[in-house]
């Protein structure tokens, strides 16, 4: 039986060039302006947001990365709900999408590379969207992502720059896809991995339907920054401060035993030296300091709403299946960006 | 018995994996392990604490060469290093001051609460007559008097009067003690004082 | 101590602080009267620690009682830091 993940060094979004590198590289592009473009390069945001006319948003991102699970047909479902993502996150509907593909021909049989893609044509079925092509390129390690476009009307774009004081943090996937897909190689905890599969193949779909019935301040989608790397982008966008409390943050499975084993990412490491805003109350344990850093690969939907609505909203989740989603966290003020966790 | 790996240029959690093997195989005995980043290094020390292995680390140019060690166990340090200075204080009842014993209350409380700030903290606590009130059941500061003996005060319950309020065996934090100790211990304290 | 209280509230005069007391223990809303932090002023008065997740059921309670708070506070535990979040114009 093929084992995808024995063809690549790092899996998933924790193969992710890191937010240091990736900030100082981007700093040095000449910044783009445009009268149609409402989301661009400055705020850190998930998709491009360009204004086709008055009722058409335009939506577009881009997504794609090494094996994070064996199974060719999962890893292809994976990749694309993760690169499908980035549209619910800004408020759209996924219209068409096209493959991104490496493929080391002369290492694997054709007919893996057949189960990537159907696993991928499956989830783009599900959103609703058409796959209208794709591009691919030999390559020594598989990858495998979408590019999508998306629409929405310009005034239901949301992106991370809306967090308001006051407002309350909900969470709508479970965290630790990062140390149980790295468990997952170590052959551990299996029922974690399992979890952690079902979590990553699973769309934000519901959520993002359940969410246009309510204002949403600010959304980002969890990636491969992890938890306290995209609330960072969104904080600091919003230009508040937020507090994380970590009795309330769901955990997949077996996660806290995966990471207390030593099977943290190292994208979890570089992201924890990275972000400078963040600071820990001195009684959270070490496990859970490091899932708050632990990149995440199609995780859930982080959204900021005002307090009167955090309970209906979360309710609304819940009802529709989407049984992780949780209140963590609020926005405690005016600020530069910090994060508390307690 | 003991196993040399080298862990260079191997991507996690391939380490730990390593790490993993050569503990099944070792009952007693040292594994010597080198990696060549900060996150292999960090997720080795972790593999070992959690399966309750001794484990230290040296750096040298880039390359972290970490030694466990299985068949001694992880020793979980739990006193609290605190520099205690040779002051006794001596509280006769259980509130603070004289008026409204309300008020008393919130006194004594908010004592103690500021004597936890207090460096270096006093040696000893010593409770007499309705002072015993303090380190009984139900009383206001229990939780502040438990803070300060995890840091390293000594705290002390005259006998006598734990016996008089019928509180000896509704003592719930520090020991039992006589009038002798009680004044022994304030005769050879630096600094003795009443509230 | 008190790690999980990451909220301080200060009041008029002690008399409002230990009516707060009276009625958060009578609720059972898990809370502790403390001297106020050097930090936040040199006159002794009585502060309330609580959980920032009853902010709003503390707050309105205060207010249905009439027990005057003036400023709430965000503890940072870690840091040993207050920062002020709201002030009571009433």
């Amino acid at each position: 039986m093929i084992k995808l993940t024995e063809y690549s060094k790092s899996g998933g979004c924790a193969a992710k060039i890191g937010p240091g590198h990736l900030s100082g590289i981007l700093c040095s592009l000449p910044q783009m302006t445009h009268p149609q473009l409402m989301v661009g390069l400055d705020t850190s945001d998930d998709a491009g947001v360009y204004k086709l006319d008055a009722t058409t948003a335009l939506i577009q991102t881009v997504d794609f990365f090494t094996p994070i699970v064996d199974e060719p047909y999962v890893f292809g479902q994976i990749a694309a709900a993760n690169s499908l993502s980035d549209i619910y996150a800004m408020g759209g509907k996924p219209l068409t999408a096209m493959n991104i593909v490496a493929f080391p021909v002369c290492k694997l049989d054709a007919a893996v590379l057949s189960d990537i893609l159907r696993g991928g044509l499956e989830k783009v079925t599900e959103a609703g969207a058409v796959l209208v092509g794709g591009h691919s390129i030999q390559d020594n390690e598989p990858k495998y992502g979408l590019s999508v476009t998306g629409v929405a009307h310009p005034d239901a774009i949301l992106t991370n720059a809306g967090a308001q004081p006051g407002d309350v943090l909900l969470l709508t996937k479970a965290i630790g896809t990062g140390v149980l897909t790295m468990a997952a190689r170590a052959d551990m905890f299996e029922e974690g991995v399992r979890a952690a599969i079902d979590s990553m193949r699973q769309l934000n779909k519901t959520a993002a339907e359940v969410m246009s019935g309510f204002t949403i301040h600010a959304c980002t989608d969890v990636t491969g920054f992890g938890l306290l790397g995209h609330l960072s982008e969104m904080v600091t966008a919003s230009h508040v401060a937020a507090e994380i409390y970590t009795k309330d943050l769901p955990f997949l499975p077996e996660a806290q035993n995966a990471a207390a084993m030593g099977l943290v990412p190292e994208g979890a490491y570089h992201t924890r030296e990275y972000l400078k805003n963040v600071t820990f109350a001195s009684n959270v344990a070490d496990v859970l300091q490091d899932l708050c850093f632990d990149p995440q690969t199609s995780g859930g939907l982080l959204l900021s709403v005002a307090a009167t609505d955090a309970e209906r909203l979360l309710a609304s989740l819940r009802a529709a299946g989407v049984d992780e989603a949780s209140i963590i966290g609020r926005i405690t003020g005016k600020g530069a960006g910090t994060i508390y966790v307690y | 018995m003991s196993i040399k790996i080298d862990a260079r240029g191997m991507a996690c959690p391939q380490p730990v994996i390593a790490v993993k093997k050569a503990l099944e195989k070792v009952i007693d005995g040292v594994i010597a392990i080198q990696v060549d980043n900060f996150a292999a290094k960090e997720n080795v020390l972790k593999f070992a604490a959690a399966n309750q292995c001794a484990a230290e680390f040296q750096e040298q140019d880039g390359i972290y060469s970490i030694t466990i060690h299985k068949g001694q166990g992880v020793e979980k340090a739990q006193t609290i290093e605190t520099v205690t200075e040779n002051t006794v204080f001596l509280i006769t009842h259980d509130t603070l001051g004289h008026g409204s014993k309300e008020l008393g209350t919130v006194l004594i409380k908010s004592f103690f609460y500021a004597l936890l700030e207090k460096e270096p903290l006093p040696r000893l606590l010593l409770f007499m007559n309705s002072g015993v009130y303090l380190t009984s059941e139900n009383s206001p500061v229990t939780e502040h008097l438990q803070e300060l003996a995890q840091r390293g005060v000594q705290i002390l319950s005259c006998g006598t009067c734990l016996d008089y309020y019928e509180l000896k065996d509704k003592l719930a934090v520090g020991g039992i003690t006589n009038m002798y100790t009680i004044v022994e211990e304030m005769s050879a304290a630096n600094k003795a004082i009443t509230l | 101590m008190y790690d999980d209280l990451n909220r301080l509230l200060s009041f008029c005069s002690v008399r409002h602080a230990l009516l707060a007391e009276e009625v958060m223990q009578r609720l059972g809303i898990p809370g502790a009267l403390v001297p106020t932090p050097r930090k936040l002023g040199i006159h002794c008065g009585q502060c309330m620690l609580f959980q920032a997740e009853k902010q709003e059921q503390i707050l309105t309670l205060l207010q249905e009682k009439n027990i005057r708070w003036s400023k709430l506070f965000i503890r940072n535990i870690s840091a040993d830091t207050y920062e002020l979040y709201i002030e009571n114009d009433d």
